[in-house]
Parts: structure tokens; C-alpha cells; sequence
């Protein structure tokens, strides 16, 4: 497809879907007063997170820096603690991975996770014939519309109570009210036998660290516990920018992740090194106690190395995925997720550019983002997003993937400063 | 001394004259010369936002031949781009004319002259531009005039974050999608209603000023767009339509 194509599929789509969707609009509003009274509160009560960021901000730093290194030392401690480490660098050796670990006609209960959503995991785990429910009660609204995720931390951000009662009533086939609590209680009722019929559960991580090989898993609903907990097998997809050097740093970085999720604390953050394992009976160690027998943890890479290379796009790697900023971006408050490609936001570009549709994929989102500068002001790290979004753009100039409104703007400039000027 | 007004080309491609208009009134009432450019090219500091950054270094100097053959003292732009290109990204490109904003110029002569102002008995919410505010911190400025002005109201932007984390209504004023207007215009009188609708129309102001012209052709276009009652204005025609005599 023509890069002048892809824009315009992206502007009808943003438009249709966003900006003209007044039910995404209704959602969005009420999910962001209520985003930031609560971070705002959770800030207050926790004042130090604002100077624990900055130091997180450096963990960051220096993680990404050794990205390589830590992976190495992460799958060590994994091994040692016997579960089995993967690296995929692509996409491809990701779904080959999954299909030697998962194989077919499996009932997989899987937790919420970008870096899945990133390499389409869950409808890869469905062409091979598995069975495959999303916990999440945002992500399972999702599953259910089959659509795409429409914000990083609640993927069904643009969907008010009234649309989700609809869905659950054709769902169930059962008249459910647009009562909230009720809509959460049938979906508790759907997802509840799921997780003990499961062979699988799959999980993303928010942190890992490289010393003790400890995931961080930040939750609230209780989905994740369960979907990791409940199945004879775990396997955990991760992005390897997730590393961070020690357990005490992933502390660290779970904390202001939560908090600037607008949690003064969540309800759950699971913390998981190893299989389940008892050595109740004679202190010998035994595998598989309540919570699954096999760990596998797949360390993704898929464009990460590359992002971590570039002075400028480095940067992007040190996101947390707290979500602030997409709550303060004046472009995302009208569009949702329809503001991107597979990542959303400004951020989220050059995610796009590096992991799911590449430069000239993610040439629309380049030039949605009004620089604005306001998500940086927003973020725990200071991300700074303008700077990355900025040199994307010159990227596309010298690679010649300019939508055609800048290009033709462009050109009418520098024409006229080079014929136009007395 | 004679002052450049400079973007005019960019504010008749935006259909905002009325911009231009006030920053010639002003420069007269406070007893300059306006001069204007022979020729412009429009929008030219928008190249390095867009991505063209390396070409709008290569006709820099064009620009500065452009301003310094005026025979200006000084360019006053009413662009927060503008202000920002020429201050920060293009510092280094040498020129004998200084670029400041119009809020600047105002604060400069206003206060070290005698004003006299009409009463504006209204609630003004302001509205930095993101590249003067955020960008170059020129803050002071805008507000020190608004207050010259009798019975005016200013109203700043709210934001649970300003108590949580002590940021400024700088730091979280809401851009209206200006830059849209090329990149994406289908989508700018969206986000700018939005903006009219969610951050601006809760603070019940009767008129919403901001510092920066790109940014009011935006407001204004979601004010047509989404029919909102809000009055919209540039802060030179604001500042313009009370200005009733400057002495020395």
C-alpha cells in the first residue's frame, strides 16, 4: 500500500471512529476526570514517588544501556530457579516459540499484555486452533468487539456502560443492565470456570529483575493471579526493555508505575521467580504444587536493539506504560486508541515504527502528534516524546514517507523561498 | 523606531487578518512605525516542526536577509513557533534583528510608558502557546499586561496535577491541534471544540485569550465548529480592542 494510502485509511479511520464516535467521547471524558483526580490523590498521599521517579528515570537509563547483558542475567536466574528462558528477536521466532511450548486444541487463560496485543499473540494462539480468553475485563470487552486495545492500562477505555451491557447481553444471551457492578459480576461468572480448565496462562510483566529473575505483575482485577496461578503452565511474554539490574529496582519501578496509574496502591502486584514448588515432605523439592509445574518465560526483542541504538529513540524504551500521558493528550481525549497504529499516542509512534507497522506505517501517527509537549510535562520520567517524534518526522523526509499534505505544503515553501524571494 | 510585524503572510494563509490588524494598531498606539516584509515566505519556520528542519536552516538566511533589509529595529511576531524558531533552534544563524514576541514587545512598552486602558469587566481565562509557555517559559509577560488592564479577571487553566506535582498553568494549558491545520486538518476543529468544551467552558470565563496566533486560529475554528458561546481572542486584539492611548 502507498504511503498516501495508508494516511488516508488512517485519517477515515481516526476520524470515523474517533472524532466523530460521540459514545468515545462520553467514555473518554469520564475515564479522564476520574484519571486524574485519582493520580492526583494517589500523589498527595505518596508525595516521595515524584523524586523515587527520577530515580527510576536513571535505573531506566542504565537498563536500557545493558539491555543485552541483564537479559543474559535474567534467563540465568530463571534457569536457576527452574523455570526455562527464551529469546525471540522477531515476531516470527516469538510465534514459533509459542507453538512448540503451546501447541494446538489448548484452553489458554492469558492476563493483559501490550507486548501480546504488539505481535497479535492471542489470534496467533487462535489460528493454531487453541482456545483463548482474555481476563481482563477491558481486554475481554475487546476480544468480544474484536477490535484492539484503546488505551495501554484500560483497553476498553472508549466504550461506555451502556455499550458494554449490549455486548454482555448478546454475549450471554441474558438481558444485563448498564449497571457496572453487575456488568463486572457477569463477567466473573464467564471468565471464573475458565481459569481452572485452562492447560495455559499467559502473562506480560510490567518489571523484571535481571538478579533474581522476579516478575512484577501490577493487577487489580485478580485476573492475573488467577490465570498465572490456577493452569499447569505459566508463560510469560516479555519485553526486554523490561529488565531492570535488581529486585530492590523493581521495587522501584512497580511503584511509581502504579502510582502514576493513578493507584495509591493496586490490589494486587504478584511478584513470581520459579514454577510452584513444596518442599514440605522431607525438604525435597518437588514441582508443581497448587500453581503450575512449568515456568517459560519469552524475552521479546522485535525492534527493541534497534530503538536502543538511536540517541533519540532510545528513549522510548524507558516508558513505563503508566498511561499518563495518553490521558493528556488533546489529540488521544477525541480519538482514543484510533490515535495510532498497534501502540497509541505519541509515544506510542515511535513503538509503532519500531515494533508492529514500521517508519512508513506509523508516517500518519508522526503527523497527529501536535508537539504539544504537555505528555512530557505529564510523565514520571520526563519522556521526552516531541524530540522523538520530531526526528521520526525527518526520518520520513529523508526516506521519502511524507503524507501528502506536509510533502505538498513543504514544497510550496521551499519553492517559493527559492523562486518567490526578491 | 520601526517595527517589523512579521508572520503577516502567515496570518492571511490562516484567514486570521484580523491578527495583523491589531499588531498595526498597537505598534501605532504605542508610537512606532510599523514596517512590513517586501516579500515572505509563509510559514517557513513551520518546515523544522514538520520535519524539514535541515531545509529551513539551508533558507534561514534568506528569512534574515528578508527582516534586516526592512530596515526594522526590531521583528515582533505574534507565532509562538516563530518566537521559539528564531530564539532557540535558529539562535545560531546570525542576524543583526532581533525576533520577540508580541506579548514581549507589550510588557516592554507598556510598562515604561502611561497606558490608559478601557474597563473590561469580564473573567479571561489565558491560554499560553505551547511553544512561548512550555517551551521558552515567556509567562510573566502575557499575565503582567492582562493585570494593567481595569476590571479584567484572569483565569488560569485548572488541573488536579498543579497541587499534586506544584506544575503551572504553563505546564498543562491544552493545545487546540493548530499544527492539524497541515498535518491532518479533518481532525483540528475536533480537538480544539474538545478543548473549548472540556478544559475551558468548566471554568465559566467569558472570554478566552491565548499568546499564540496559531493557536487562535485553532480556537477559533472549534468555536465555529462546535458553536460555543466562549469568546476567542488573539491577546493583541484584546489587548488592542482596551488600549485607548499610550503616553510617554
Amino acid at each position: 500500500m502507498s504511503m498516501d494510502r495508508i494516511y488516508e485509511e488512517y485519517v477515515d479511520r481516526i476520524i470515523k471512529f474517533g472524532a466523530e464516535n460521540e459514545r468515545t467521547r462520553i467514555a473518554l471524558d469520564r475515564a479522564i476526570d476520574s484519571y486524574r483526580k485519582n493520580r492526583a490523590n494517589a500523589l498527595k498521599k505518596f508525595p516521595h514517588t515524584i523524586t523515587l521517579a527520577e530515580e527510576v528515570r536513571k535505573i531506566k537509563e542504565y537498563s536500557i544501556s545493558h539491555m543485552d547483558e541483564l537479559r543474559k542475567s535474567a534467563c540465568d536466574a530463571i534457569e536457576e530457579n527452574h523455570g526455562h528462558c527464551y529469546l525471540a528477536k522477531t515476531k516470527e521466532q516469538a510465534y514459533s516459540i509459542f507453538e512448540d511450548l503451546v501447541g494446538r486444541n489448548k484452553t489458554i487463560v492469558k492476563s493483559k499484555s501490550l507486548t501480546s496485543e504488539e505481535i497479535h499473540l492471542r489470534q496467533f494462539l487462535e489460528s493454531m486452533g487453541n482456545e483463548v480468553y482474555e481476563t481482563d475485563l477491558g481486554e475481554f470487552i475487546v476480544q468480544l468487539l474484536n477490535t484492539r486495545p484503546m488505551h495501554i492500562l484500560s483497553p476498553a477505555i472508549n466504550i461506555p456502560r451502556e455499550d458494554v451491557a449490549r455486548l454482555l447481553s448478546d454475549f450471554t444471551g441474558e438481558s444485563i443492565p448498564p449497571d457496572i457492578a453487575k456488568e463486572v459480576a457477569t463477567v466473573r461468572k464467564i471468565l471464573r470456570e475458565k481459569y481452572f480448565k485452562a492447560d495455559i496462562g499467559i502473562n506480560g510483566a510490567n518489571v523484571i529483575s535481571a538478579d533474581t529473575g522476579t516478575m512484577f505483575i501490577i493487577e487489580n482485577e485478580g485476573n492475573a493471579r488467577l490465570s498465572i496461578g490456577a493452569p499447569p503452565v505459566q508463560i510469560a511474554l516479555i519485553g526486554i526493555e523490561k529488565i531492570v539490574p535488581t529486585l530492590n529496582d523493581a521495587f522501584k519501578t512497580a511503584e511509581v508505575t502504579w502510582r502514576y496509574a493513578n493507584y495509591r496502591i493496586p490490589a494486587y502486584v504478584n511478584l513470581i521467580s520459579g514454577p510452584s514448588k513444596t518442599g514440605d515432605i522431607e525438604k525435597v523439592t518437588t514441582y508443581g504444587a497448587h500453581g503450575p509445574r512449568e515456568l517459560h518465560v519469552v524475552f521479546l526483542d522485535n525492534g527493541r536493539s534497534e530503538m536502543a541504538k538511536h540517541p533519540v529513540y532510545r528513549e522510548a524504551l524507558y516508558c513505563l506504560r503508566c498511561g499518563a500521558c495518553l490521558y493528556e493528550c488533546p489529540v488521544y481525549a477525541v480519538t482514543a486508541g484510533h490515535y495510532g497504529q498497534q501502540y497509541m499516542g505519541g509515544i506510542g509512534t515511535i513503538w509503532d515504527a519500531f515494533t508492529t507497522v514500521g517508519f512508513e506505517g506509523a508516517a500518519p501517527e508522526a503527523y497527529t502528534c501536535l508537539r504539544c509537549g504537555r505528555c512530557k510535562v505529564m510523565c514520571p520520567l520526563g519522556i521526552d516524546t516531541v524530540t522523538m517524534v520530531t526526528q521520526l518526522r525527518k526520518d520520513l523526509v529523508s526516506r521519502g514517507l511524507v503524507p501528502q499534505p506536509v510533502r505538498e505544503f513543504a514544497e510550496e515553501i521551499l519553492e517559493l523561498a527559492k523562486n518567490g524571494v526578491r | 523606531m520601526k517595527v517589523l510585524i512579521y508572520g503577516w503572510g502567515s496570518a492571511e494563509h490562516l484567514g486570521i487578518t484580523e491578527v495583523n490588524d491589531a499588531m498595526t494598531s498597537l505598534v501605532n498606539k504605542l508610537g512606532h512605525e510599523p514596517v512590513y516584509l517586501d516579500d515572505e515566505v509563509v510559514c517557513a519556520e513551520g518546515l523544522g516542526a514538520l520535519g524539514y528542519g535541515k531545509q529551513m536552516r539551508e533558507i534561514a538566511p534568506v528569512l534574515v536577509k528578508l527582516m534586516e533589509n526592512s530596515g526594522a529595529d526590531v521583528a515582533v511576531t505574534p507565532f509562538a513557533a516563530s518566537y521559539y524558531v528564531w530564539n532557540y533552534t535558529l539562535k545560531d544563524i546570525p542576524r543583526k534583528i532581533p525576533v520577540i514576541h508580541v506579548v514581549q514587545y507589550l510588557h516592554r512598552e507598556l510598562s515604561s510608558k502611561r497606558p490608559v486602558f478601557r474597563e473590561y469587566e469580564k473573567r479571561v481565562l489565558i491560554h499560553d502557546g505551547c511553544r512561548l509557555g512550555r517551551y521558552s517559559g515567556v509567562v510573566k509577560e502575557p499575565r503582567a499586561v492582562l493585570k494593567m488592564v481595569p476590571k479584567l479577571k484572569l483565569v488560569e487553566f485548572e488541573h488536579p496535577d498543579m497541587e499534586a506535582r506544584g506544575t503551572k498553568p504553563w505546564d498543562i494549558a491544552p493545545c487546540p491541534g493548530s499544527w492539524l491545520e497541515i498535518t491532518m486538518n479533518p481532525l483540528m476543529p475536533y480537538v480544539a471544540d474538545n478543548v473549548l468544551r472540556r478544559d475551558v467552558e468548566p471554568l465559566n470565563v467569558d472570554v478566552l485569550t491565548t499568546t499564540c496566533a496559531n493557536g487562535y486560529h485553532a480556537f477559533k475554528a472549534g468555536k465555529e465548529f462546535g458553536h460555543r458561546d466562549v469568546e476567542v481572542k488573539f491577546i493583541a486584539n484584546l489587548v488592542d480592542e482596551v488600549l485607548v492611548e499610550v503616553s510617554e
